[in-house]
């Protein structure tokens, strides 16, 4: 600051934070509530007078989520399909978006607008007629109808060529020079060099394929194959009211990716934030 | 060194192979059991307790001595999911089980189009269809004179209350008529707690209404009735019975349970609501969820006065049906006869669910004739008999789903929510559903 | 192992470098694979033809015929679009996920970027507590849609949810968060405040620490108060950030599909329903395939369309 009496600015900053902090509370506490929701048995959860946290810790819906509902081979169906498809897209993408960023050959510029063309375009145009592709290849109900369709992600490309154009050309030149292949340049140079920008795209994929719905939603049938987005929402509905078991089940399935999340924040938090700087 | 080439082309052939041992172990993962092998079937439902009575059937001797070797995997899906996953498969040509529970209120989404996708069971029931009560076991699931599905429930619709509550107040009990019931509820009303809990979102309160007036969503020929006068008054009173004469409330529900959701049932526990009418299946969650009120509740026949009065309506119900895709349609009949038309079959779901069958000789058993010690000593099953032939006719039409829907949310909602008035909604719902059965 | 940023390598890839074919071993004999690139591009653009264009192009194509449940697909031309303008409840979705775009634009960007100058402004410099407000921020983007509408649906539960009981304790009357028709719209815009002003925020933040403070520091020399600097420096300079936080906003407001389909379904009365709910009932519910492909393209239209008129805007703001 440079204006203002000392007292001014004490009381913008008392308020300021005042404010965050307000803001801050308001976003965990569904969190809370929903941890401590997981705690209840079903008569409490549904009371009146509402309490935030519960008499006693009630592992009934943890036995529940664990005993009854599939939910184990739901979350390694996540995870499986979350770890393919990461590594499937970082890959393509990364390969592509270095062709972008480091060859010209014709059709580049064709190309690159087709992919800017298909960045807004939302997933509901295909999702029928994808629907019955996957019918008619017989992948309903399997892991690549979740893996491989969804792995082209533009937004992959991008970044990755983004990031790519910044790696100087003379690395790339004087490996060839000393006889390294294109694949071996790619392997042994691109990909360590890569690393920040790898991060941003697997937890950008692994997160939209662990939170994915809508998809999983039209393509799975059998209960084994479901994935935790899925198979939470089923708990619930007019045959079925574990709520309280929702709850344990949805935090359990918040937690690996917030931890992935707490590791990789501050490259990931840079990652995306590139693109607003850039514009 | 390697030519770049060679090593490029083993990598991709090899992320091909895998790719490929992936795609058929993964295709193979998920184990496909149904449609092709006749020794193998598999059964869709949405319901555990439903499911539970499939399984039963499937253990009793009446199916297994028939059928020793079949095997039947039994899956349950979420309501919407299962139907709209069993039309994809049947849409699809393949990967629908060979038997399904089919609702009664989705089963009109299978009978769009000129082709049924489920097999024809009329010839195979012969003369067993003169044990059930039609209107409530297959009338639901017939479409163009052939039936397609087999329910068990007879779900004959009755008025309940806290007997206790009324007497103590000076009541006097059972009713006559409707009018007698908003009396009483005068007297029984206070801030805190009337007798009846409205559902605003769903169509069920109006359908049974309707029905006790005489009327239906759809007449025999298929096209819209829910304009009918009768009609009309059957919703315009559930309107009055919360706006005009404050006897009512409207019943807690949620998005994804419209019908009794946990704080439904919490309502009627804390006595906010004391009083409601329905089919076995809707007491069932009372016996189940309001335990401590065992004994001060009573039933009794629907009141009159209301349109034609007539003593009962039919709401709800599940019928089992085979799929085209059945690989053994003989096994899969061979279950849903030894579910719905066996005594010991329906007993079964009786005792798990009193769930009162659409089977007339299961009446002559013992169990069904005791009292119900839930409602005050009530002979159930009884007044269930007694009424049941005066059911009325299913009228099935393409558009059910989408018209119910539709009255939901263009009727029921904005009249219940005193945002229109009864006879405004019902008759522009005629058009609506002129649009629905265009366009299907 | 940041590579260094160079100006050379922004201006994208070379052309042949200019050594000499130095060593016959080489693959290519020296020069950059005319084949390379498309092989790289291959994978990627072979994924992407099957299961993006391919099916792009077989719903505009599905969008031009009547094709409902078990009938044969019939052509019947524009009469699906035609259907579409005619059609009260999709007229009724998008209504109602333009006010969520509306909402989304005017009152989640203003509220990020003030909470981006509070962080900036107010925040006590403690790395730690920067990290800490960053990540309580980021939460809600990287939790599951799905997990968000059930935690909301306790959340916002007439009887029994949390916000009703806080209601109650400070006197405030109880309201009917998602079974009235005016108040299911406010909730699903609050949940979707939630979600993504954190992430919002940080767009901001990372643009704000884009503007140098010499800028601000060279204003408040002329004379200018904090409330001059931040309209005709801070802001103009944030035109970028703004661009596409207001892009990304409208273009997942259009898409958006749990939080209205698990939270409300639509209701009640279609006070919620929202376009892709819209589409998945038409399409999987109802079966009308055709028509859910018309319903599809009309949102992608609807997305290009606004997206190109910000752009537009932007150039003209821009001068």
């Amino acid at each position: 600051m440079i204006t203002g009496n000392r007292v001014a600015t004490r009381l913008w900053q008392v308020l300021g934070n005042a404010v965050l902090l307000l803001v801050i509370f308001l976003t965990v506490m569904p969190y809370v509530y929903m941890v401590s929701a997981s705690f209840k048995p079903g008569e409490e959860l549904f009371s009146i007078p509402v309490q935030l946290f519960p008499d006693s810790l009630y592992l009934g819906n943890y036995d529940l989520l664990f005993g009854k509902t599939n939910f184990v081979r739901w979350f390694f169906n996540s995870v499986f399909i979350g770890v393919s498809r990461m590594v499937l897209a970082v890959l393509i993408s990364l390969m592509a978006g270095y062709a972008f960023a480091k060859f010209d050959f014709r059709f580049k510029n064709a190309l690159f607008i087709m992919l800017l063309a298909t960045l807004t375009l939302p997933i509901y145009v295909l999702i029928v007629p994808l629907y019955s592709m996957m019918v008619t290849f017989g992948w309903t109900d399997s892991y690549i109808a979740l893996i491989l369709p969804l792995a082209a992600q533009a937004i992959g490309v991008f970044l990755s060529r983004q990031y790519l154009l910044s790696i100087p050309d003379e690395i790339l030149d004087s490996a060839r020079v000393d006889g390294a292949g294109e694949w071996g340049i790619f392997w042994r140079i691109i990909m360590p060099l890569s690393q920040p920008v790898i991060a941003v795209m697997g937890i950008l994929f692994f997160t939209a394929s662990w939170n994915d719905y809508i998809w999983p939603l039209v393509v799975l049938t059998k209960d084994q194959m479901y994935t935790v987005s899925l198979g939470l929402p089923t708990l619930v509905g007019p045959y079925s009211q574990e709520y309280g078991a929702v709850m344990a089940g949805s935090f359990l399935s918040a937690v690996p990716i917030m931890i992935i999340f707490l590791i990789m924040q501050r490259r990931f938090i840079e990652g995306i934030t590139q693109g607003a700087v850039k514009g | 060194m390697k030519r770049k080439l060679t090593r490029r082309g083993f990598l991709k052939a090899g992320g091909g192979a895998l790719a490929g041992a992936y795609a058929l172990g993964l295709a193979g993962c998920g184990g496909s059991e149904q449609g092709g092998s006749s020794k193998n079937l598999e059964f869709w439902g949405f319901d555990e307790g439903r499911v539970d009575f499939a399984r039963a059937a499937y253990k009793s001797k009446a199916f297994k001595s028939k059928h020793g070797d079949v095997k039947i995997n039994f899956r349950i899906l979420p309501y919407e999911q299962m139907h709209n996953k069993l039309l994809t498969a049947l849409v699809s040509g393949e990967g629908a089980p060979d038997i399904a529970d089919i609702e009664i209120s989705r089963f009109s989404l299978f009978i769009k189009g000129d082709h049924v996708p489920l097999l024809g069971l009329k010839k195979r029931m012969g003369d067993d269809i003169n044990d059930i009560y039609r209107p409530a076991a297959v009338d639901p699931w017939s479409w163009k004179g052939e039936i397609y599905g087999v329910g068990n429930e007879l779900n004959t619709v009755v008025m309940a209350y806290r007997k206790d509550i009324l007497e103590s107040a000076g009541v006097k009990l059972p009713f006559e008529t409707w009018d007698d019931v908003i009396a009483a509820g005068k007297k029984v009303s206070t801030g805190d707690r009337k007798m009846f809990a409205i559902h605003d979102l769903s169509f069920g309160d109006h359908y049974m209404l309707m029905q006790e007036a005489g009327t239906a969503y759809f007449d025999a020929n298929g096209n819209y009735n829910g304009d009918d006068p009768r009609s009309i008054e059957a919703m315009q009173f559930l309107h009055d019975l919360v706006y005009k004469y404050k006897i009512a409330g409207i019943a807690p529900a949620a998005a994804n349970n419209t019908w009794a959701p946990p704080q439904y049932m919490a309502a009627f526990r804390a006595e906010r609501f004391i009083a409601t009418w329905g089919p076995p299946w809707h007491l069932s969650y009372f016996i189940d969820q309001v335990p401590d009120q065992e004994g001060k509740w009573t039933v009794q026949e629907l009141p009159e006065g209301l349109g034609d009065s007539r003593p009962t309506a039919n709401y709800g119900g599940t019928g089992q049906a085979i799929t085209e895709q059945s690989g053994n349609p003989q096994a899969s009949w061979d279950l849903i006869k030894a579910a719905n038309l066996t005594k010991e079959g329906v007993l079964f779901d009786f005792k798990a669910r009193t769930a009162y069958p659409a089977y007339k000789p299961a009446y002559d058993d013992p169990a069904l004739a005791e009292p119900s010690d839930y409602f005050g000593g009530a002979k159930i099953g009884q007044i269930y008999s007694d009424i049941a032939d005066a059911l009325p006719a299913f009228r099935q039409s393409p558009v059910w789903a989408d018209t119910t829907l539709a009255i939901q949310r263009d009727v029921i909602t904005p009249v219940m929510s005193d945002k229109t008035d009864a006879k405004t909604a019902l008759t522009e719902m005629k058009g609506t559903v002129e649009d629905l059965q265009k366009n299907q | 192992m940041q590579p260094q940023l160079d100006e050379a390598g922004q201006a994208g890839a070379r052309k042949t470098p200019p050594r000499g074919a130095t060593s016959k071993r080489r693959w290519g004999g020296g020069r950059r694979s005319a084949v390379a690139p498309y092989l790289f591009l291959l994978p990627f653009f072979a994924i992407y033809c099957a299961f993006l264009l391919y099916p792009t192009f077989s719903a505009l194509w599905l969008s031009f015929q009547k094709a409902v449940a078990l009938d044969t697909p019939s052509f019947i031309g524009l009469d699906n679009y035609v259907r579409l303008v005619q059609d009260e409840r999709y007229l009724h979705a998008l209504r109602n996920t333009t006010v969520y775009a509306l909402a989304s634009v005017f009152i989640l960007s203003p509220l990020a970027l003030a909470v981006a100058l509070a962080i900036r402004s107010f925040l006590v410099p403690s790395v730690n507590l920067k990290s800490f407000y960053r990540i309580s921020l980021f939460l809600p983007f990287v939790t599951s849609l799905v997990v968000i509408a059930l935690m909301f649906s306790l959340v916002f539960n007439k009887d029994f949810g949390l916000l009703n009981s806080f209601f109650r304790s400070v006197g405030l009357p109880e309201l009917n968060w998602l079974g009235s028709e005016r108040l299911a719209m406010v909730s699903i815009v609050l949940v979707g405040i939630w979600t993504y002003l954190g992430v919002n925020s940080l767009y901001f933040l990372a643009g704000l620490q884009n503007i140098p403070h010499e800028l601000n520091e060279a204003a408040a020399i002329d004379g200018a108060n904090r409330r001059k600097t931040f309209l005709y420096v801070t802001l103009p300079l944030l035109r970028p950030t703004i661009l596409f936080v207001v892009i990304q906003a409208t273009i997942f407001s259009y898409q958006l599909f749990e939080i209205p389909f698990l939270l409300t379904n639509g209701g009640p009365s279609d006070a919620t329903l929202f376009l892709s709910p819209y589409l998945y009932e038409v399409g999987f519910s109802q079966f009308d395939r055709g028509y859910a492909a018309a319903i599809g393209y009309s949102m992608a239209i609807i997305s290009i369309f606004l997206t190109v008129i910000q752009l537009l805007l932007y150039r003209r703001f821009n001068r």
